[in-house]
């Protein structure tokens, strides 16, 4: 990363200086990640930070900095409990925190949450417009309720049709091959 | 329902809820014991997108690790991120930021564990009856389509390093796609007489996802170790070919031209190896219409 960086606006960021910052935020975080994971969650927080460059000015990035990088170590953390583990609440962004289990670079390095949100909007992109505007709601604010409120529909109402959109994800939920779909299957109760 | 068991009960499905696929009834049960702990809101809370992020854009995780990441997608999953990144202008800036090409590394292939599962859990008397029956079938098969169908494979064969080196392969068969995918084709039983299957226009944006008949599904697990070669003909040339194991199949698959595929008639054949090396390759062969 660095040379290939492109200057998003007139005040383009240091983005190698930056770089730096989000890989001492992440190891002062998570001080027994190897030096992969470091270099993996330091780019994860660089992306957003690019996308958010993208968006408007950034007036203060290494604070952004401080807060992306304590949200992707929380990340971090969830993934390495596995699909079954519990998730833990977001603590301020000042709390240390508690890396679970072996940590391997190379074992499922994207977040499969995020991965799969992303997909079953790009499939409702395809097959039904209705229901990516429920998807994309929902994954946002994480509640049906709110949903309900945003669309002036009854809380049940938006559920059910919920379930009707999500029930052929659901179908290749038990059925398709992969590890996406091998995490789907892990996080559904039996 | 008491609060503790509720409570125990609702933290393990908050990820499950989080992705949106709980069924109707345990959304509601969630959501209602959403309301009064506010310890599980808290913990929820930790899933929501991180602000700048965007549930519609390829994960920042994703991006961040390209090249491992992207060989997890396979099938249909791998096609929908090909095609976001064709017309996303941002996610193919922010993988051009960390320095990765938008190509996608090969695909991981999974391990068959359905069928390992299954074999665990089969009894040998259910071996016994798959066995009975796939040959039964088979037998059947070769009784009402002798000559079409069912060939020797010797010559031009994939499994004939002749026939490999014959032609570069111009179009990728990928295996074990999404049998739900839009526009997939469904093939018909092999022995199929009729004309060729007219498949329309095939590009490289969404290639053509065949949906295969039973017939093309293991039997038993000790058929889908055996080894499939499909191979993809135009004027006896190959142009794509794929080999793999029987299980590794799936549902459904993919031909995927590197361009548009020229229009004309082709063949597309499944050569699956004889169980040892006296018996003979079973094939079945299909004839398609690409306009």
């Amino acid at each position: 990363m660095g040379p290939q960086a492109q200057n998003p606006s007139s005040s383009a960021p240091e983005w190698e200086a930056l770089h730096q910052v989000a890989r001492q935020n992440i190891r002062a975080r998570l001080r027994s990640l190897p030096a992969g994971t470091v270099e993996d969650l330091s780019r994860e927080v660089l992306v957003t930070l690019f996308r958010l460059s993208r968006r408007e000015r950034l007036v203060d990035p290494e604070a952004l900095i401080h807060t992306l990088a304590h949200r992707v170590c929380v990340d971090h953390v969830r993934r390495q409990r596995g699909p079954t583990g519990r998730l833990d609440p977001v603590l301020d962004a000042e709390s240390p925190l508690e890396a679970g289990g072996a940590d391997s670079p190379s074992d499922i390095p994207a977040d499969m949450l995020e991965l799969f949100r992303f997909l079953v909007l790009e499939r409702f992109r395809d097959l039904d417009f209705p229901c990516q505007e429920l998807a994309k709601r929902f994954y946002v604010e994480q509640s049906w309720s709110t949903v309900a409120e945003q669309m002036g529909l009854r809380h049940p109402t938006v559920i059910k049709r919920w379930a009707r959109c999500i029930q052929q994800v659901r179908r290749l939920v038990r059925t398709q091959q992969g590890r996406l779909w091998e995490w789907a299957r892990s996080v559904s109760p039996r | 329902m008491n609060l503790t068991r509720s409570h125990e009960w609702t933290a393990r499905r908050l990820l499950a809820y989080g992705a949106g696929i709980l069924a109707e009834s345990e959304t509601l049960d969630v959501e209602q014991h959403l309301r009064s702990c506010t310890e599980c809101r808290t913990r929820l809370a930790a899933i929501r997108p991180p602000a700048g992020s965007d549930p519609r854009h390829l994960p920042a995780s994703l991006i961040a690790t390209w090249p491992r990441s992207s060989r997890l997608l396979v099938g249909a999953d791998r096609d929908l991120v090909v095609r976001h990144l064709h017309q996303c202008e941002l996610c193919r800036a922010s993988l051009e930021f960390v320095g990765y090409s938008e190509v996608l590394a090969s695909p991981q292939h999974a391990a068959p564990s359905h069928w390992a599962r299954l074999g665990r859990r089969w009894t040998a008397w259910a071996w016994a009856v798959g066995v009975i029956g796939a040959v039964a079938g088979a037998a059947a098969w070769l009784l009402v389509n002798p000559a079409s169908s069912l060939r020797n494979r010797t010559g031009w064969s994939l499994l004939d390093p002749r026939g490999r080196a014959a032609a570069a392969a111009k179009v990728t068969i990928e295996t074990a796609v999404d049998s739900l995918a839009r526009s997939g084709l469904r093939l018909p039983e092999p022995g199929y007489r009729g004309h060729a299957l007219d498949v329309g226009v095939v590009t490289s944006i969404s290639g053509l996802v065949l949906v295969l008949p039973p017939a093309l599904q293991p039997p038993t697990p000790e058929i889908g170790v055996r080894n499939m070669t499909i191979t993809l003909l135009r004027e006896e040339q190959e142009v794509g070919s794929h080999q793999g194991r029987f299980y590794a199949l799936g549902d459904a698959i993919r031909l995927r031209p590197e361009d548009r595929l020229e229009a004309g008639l082709y063949e597309l054949r499944f050569s699956l190896a004889p169980a040892d090396s006296a018996g003979k390759p079973l094939e079945f062969v299909y004839r398609l219409r690409v306009r």
